[in-house]
């Protein structure tokens, strides 16, 4: 089961508004490289590792993940918050005033929904693994490509933070890939 | 240190792990897999104030806990690294401890005092708590 924890992993406390930056992170959330997928990739993927140290590190990462998203979401709904309707149309976020308010929805930046197809769960602990490795890496470079379009530290900072567990994890994921292999799986 | 704990939480040295602060900072409290990005520093934190300053503990510990927990599970056997672990988990379980009576509840199962205070206490998405 999960619990909720009154906190985010790393502090979100952003205080200028950037309607064109939060246009950019939702992607984070609901993009085909975003957190949303890593979370319900590795919670998917949990059910088919076949040792006790891959249910663990695929449980753990993924309920990381889903703390992730909050941070994700935090960051949106802070550069958006106190948006006015003028400001978000000079942005160019009409669209997305008109389906989603200053709400929160996962999207990519151009505004396509989330969708499962973003991720894959084959049964197969080394074929799993290498989606696993990959997605990781193209999520470090989602936040790279995102840190070279942030100018507030306020939002640097959490993005490297992010970025750094895409590094930790794709080094995790390797390590089981390679002691499975090993194992003949 | 800006202000003072019950709870010494600075008797942890880890070998080949960052410090608390620095591997919080960076997102890895492991320097052999840490990759910085172009010249980009991770910033240090300042609070503004004790709850502040303990509830970073509390994020510092949690995560800490966290990353070695990933270690862990490849390395069950490294019993050096479990014993940092422990450490870990229990000087956050004291800082938690701490907050809770000081501060707010983190978990609604703490939420064991004078009165009901789920609903009054600020969520973390609006930023001004940490």
């Amino acid at each position: 089961m999960y619990k909720y924890d009154k906190k985010l992993p790393y502090p979100v406390n952003i205080k200028k508004k950037d309607l064109k930056m939060a246009k950019y992170i939702i992607t984070a959330y609901g993009g085909s490289y975003g957190e949303l997928g890593a979370a319900l990739r590795y919670f998917s993927q949990k059910f088919g590792m076949p040792t006790e140290e891959g249910k663990n590190l695929l449980n753990s990462i993924a309920t990381e993940e889903f703390g992730h998203n909050e941070m994700v979401c935090s960051m949106v709904h802070q550069l958006v918050k106190d948006a006015t309707l003028e400001e978000m149309k000079e942005a160019g976020l009409d669209s997305l005033y008109t389906e989603h308010g200053r709400g929160i929805y996962p999207t990519d930046s151009n505004g396509v929904p989330f969708t499962a197809t973003y991720f894959a769960s084959i049964g197969d602990p080394l074929a799993d693994l290498m989606e696993d490795m990959a997605a990781e890496e193209k999520a470090r470079v989602m936040y790279e490509h995102l840190i070279d379009l942030a100018t507030d530290e306020d939002v640097i900072q959490p993005l490297l933070f992010l970025r750094q567990r895409e590094v930790v994890h794709f080094n995790r994921f390797k390590e089981l890939y390679e002691k499975y292999k090993k194992m003949g799986y | 240190m800006l202000f003072e704990f019950e709870t010494n939480i600075y008797d942890i040295e880890p070998s080949k792990l960052y410090g608390l602060d620095e591997g919080f900072e960076k997102g890895n409290m492991f320097p052999e897999i840490y990759e910085g990005y172009k010249n980009y520093k991770p910033k240090h934190i300042e609070p503004h104030n004790e709850r502040e300053s303990l509830l970073l503990r509390i994020m510092m510990l949690d995560f800490a806990m966290n990353d070695l927990n990933l270690y862990l599970a490849l390395h069950p056997n490294d019993e050096a690294c479990f014993e940092k672990f422990k450490q870990i988990a229990k000087n956050l379980k004291h800082c938690t401890n701490e907050y809770n009576q000081k501060y707010q509840v983190l978990e609604l199962c703490d939420d064991t005092f004078a009165s009901y205070s789920w609903n009054s206490n600020p969520w973390p998405w609006e930023g001004e708590h940490v």
